[in-house]
């Protein structure tokens, strides 16, 4: 409409700014190009490339759109392939080897030498499997056709999206749907200030140089457990301080986390449960931790070469210009969303950890698919009722669906059956029997309410707990299919044998 | 003998609560209104995802209907649409003081 008042000479630099059916109707100077460039309008643009934000990007690009991703890192995967669940698994997979090594293998006929700790080349077997996965990824995005853009993203109006490139440079992406999937960072203790040397979050606990004398954890949850773990199997004498009177988070069942102490403890880490942390000194020795029972109470001080801070993590949004659009947080800084993962912006959603719901790579994997497939199919599907949960200590625990606090608040009346390892031939034939298996289900219909394990191989168990949730079977549907003998997994049969009849092994 | 074992087990058949749900198919109604997302804390949307749709009108239709469902745009017979009585992005636009003065200046006023 403009265009008619302007003469032919000035047309040119008084044009929409792309040529979409979007397209708003007012008209943009378009300014002089410099050192930032555009580029051509994406139909989604996800900003992170964490697990929530490339599974989106690949899914977008396999439904026909035009995808670019984000990531400022400089390789793709996020927290979770980078410094969190596939480094530790590898650290927690090699520790448990040596820890076996030294301590377990004799009693099975196996006589070996001289046994020691190469730190540095464990560490480097933790980096080959990261790089080999975040390469793998960046080859999904070129087979897909997801445009990579290394970068920092700020969200600079309802429909662009400007990178800081990490080669230098500004870009400026257009996109009609935007995809949130920063991630979180892990919460900062007040007092204490992370260096990643002497006071450690996750990422630090992943890369220490030597193994610590002693080393304290803050906060009892699965990733203190877990780097717990790590530690201790290498020698170090680990303390966990945590505030609540139980370990594993509000998620788990108590029955299970209090066997999960016993055999923690068991394998020498020490618990101060119902303790608060009242303040931290790091000095040239190391750091020291004043404690004190969570109700008040005599102070104590626990000497460390190593804090590591496991307190949780909250979303992470910091830079990504969300003020600029009126998308809001609320008051733990989680983008507010709909059923649909639409901001106040419909067409800019949010998934993962920056927004509501458990923090956990499969979770925002789920959700990136469903975000994508509102996109382009205006449904998308994900049971928050059917999402695992897994630590990956030894031996492992995994639970799905409610525990057994929860079902006992909820009034409703239910049967509990579960089924020990030790009753398990294949547990005891690998010497490994400590654990078991807990099916809750509806006392009435018998459907399936929750599934705990604790046991060897729990993380990989869980599938088929999480399945029968997500089909709503009953623990005599689990209880009448055959499962293979001699496996483990007969203790999960057996498990809901005993919810809605009898075991036979117990 | 299998099939007789077969023919006996149909006989004693359990209805197992896991049935088979068919190919999946995208349901033909879904309501797109906004609602609570079902891990809000809260369980409840600010009024601003609202207010936002309300006032939303340069992107087009927010609810995803595809354009054959949401019928004819013509005027009945007799009747005409008044502009302003139209979205937003209909209406006639506002020329800025520095729109006129780019127009005037041919264009160099965007460059000065």
């Amino acid at each position: 409409m403009l265009k008619s008042f302007v003469p032919r000479a000035s047309r040119s630099i008084l044009r929409p700014l792309a040529s979409s059916t979007f397209a708003p109707s007012t008209y943009y100077l378009v300014p002089r190009r410099g050192f930032a460039s555009e580029t051509e309008e994406h139909d989604v643009v996800v900003i992170g490339g964490g697990p929530g934000g490339y599974v989106a990007a690949i899914k977008a690009a396999q439904e026909g759109l035009k995808t670019a991703c984000i990531e400022k890192r400089g390789s793709l995967g996020g927290t979770c392939l980078n410094v969190g669940c596939i480094p530790s698994k590898s650290l927690l997979n090699n520790s448990h080897i040596y820890h076996q090594i030294l301590h377990d293998v004799k009693n099975r006929g196996i006589d070996v030498g001289d046994v020691k700790l190469n730190l540095t080349q464990m560490m480097k077997a933790k980096e080959t499997s990261v790089t080999g996965l975040t390469k793998g990824i960046e080859f999904l995005f070129k087979k897909n056709g997801v445009d990579y853009v290394k970068g920092t993203g700020t969200i600079t109006g309802e429909h662009e999206i400007k990178v800081n490139l990490l080669e230098g440079g500004e870009q400026t992406l257009r996109a009609k749907n935007i995809i949130i999937a920063t991630g979180s960072e892990a919460t900062p203790f007040p007092g204490l200030t992370i260096d990643e040397q002497k006071v450690v979050t996750s990422t630090g606990a992943i890369a220490l140089q030597e193994v610590p004398k002693k080393m304290v954890v803050i906060g009892g949850g699965i990733i203190g457990l877990e780097m717990g773990s790590v530690w201790s199997r290498l020698g170090a004498e680990v303390t966990v301080v945590e505030y609540l009177g139980a370990i594993g988070g509000p998620g788990m069942d108590t029955d299970m986390a209090k066997t999960m102490q016993k055999i923690l403890a068991k394998q020498g880490i020490k618990f101060k449960l119902n303790t608060k942390v009242v303040s931290g000194e790091v000095s040239e020795q190391g750091v020291g931790v004043k404690i004190e029972a969570a109700k008040g109470g005599k102070e104590e001080t626990l000497d460390a070469d190593v804090v590591l801070v496991a307190i949780g993590r909250r979303p992470y949004t910091a830079g990504l210009g969300l003020e600029n659009v009126g998308i809001e947080l609320d008051e733990r800084g989680r983008v507010i969303i709909d059923q649909e993962y639409r901001t106040k912006v419909p067409h800019i959603r949010a998934i993962g950890d920056a927004t509501f719901g458990a923090m956990l790579a499969h979770k925002a994997e789920e959700e990136g698919i469903a975000a994508v497939e509102y996109i382009s199919k205006g449904y998308g599907h994900v049971n928050y009722g059917a999402i695992p949960s897994v630590m990956y200590t030894h031996p492992e625990a995994a639970w799905v669906g409610l525990t057994e606090q929860e079902v006992k608040a909820s009034g409703k009346a239910y049967n509990v059956g579960s089924f020990p390892f030790v009753a398990n031939s294949r547990a005891k034939t690998n010497l490994d029997t400590e654990g078991m298996v807990k099916f809750i289900a509806d006392k009435d219909t018998d459907r399936i309410l929750g599934i705990h394990i604790i046991g060897p191989n729990a993380g990989e168990m869980i599938a088929e707990g999480v399945l029968a949730i997500e089909y709503g079977a009953s623990s005599e549907d689990v209880g009448r299919t055959s499962h293979a003998h001699p496996t483990l997994s007969e203790a999960f049969k057996e498990a809901a044998m005993a919810c809605y009849s009898k075991p036979i092994h117990a | 003998m299998n099939a007789s074992t077969i023919a006996r087990a149909a006989a004693h058949h359990r209805t197992p609560m896991i049935s088979f749900l068919g190919k999946r198919a995208i349901p033909q109604n879904i309501d797109h209104t906004p609602r609570p997302h079902p891990q809000s804390p809260t369980g409840r949307l600010p009024s601003s995802f609202a207010e936002y749709r309300k006032n939303a009108q340069q992107h087009g239709p927010l609810a995803f209907q595809p354009s054959v469902r949401r019928g004819s745009i013509q005027p009945a017979a007799g009747e005409v649409f008044d502009r302003n009585e139209l979205p937003k992005r209909f209406w006639r636009m506002t020329i800025t003081p520095e729109e006129i003065e780019i127009i005037e200046s041919g264009g160099a006023a965007a460059w000065a």
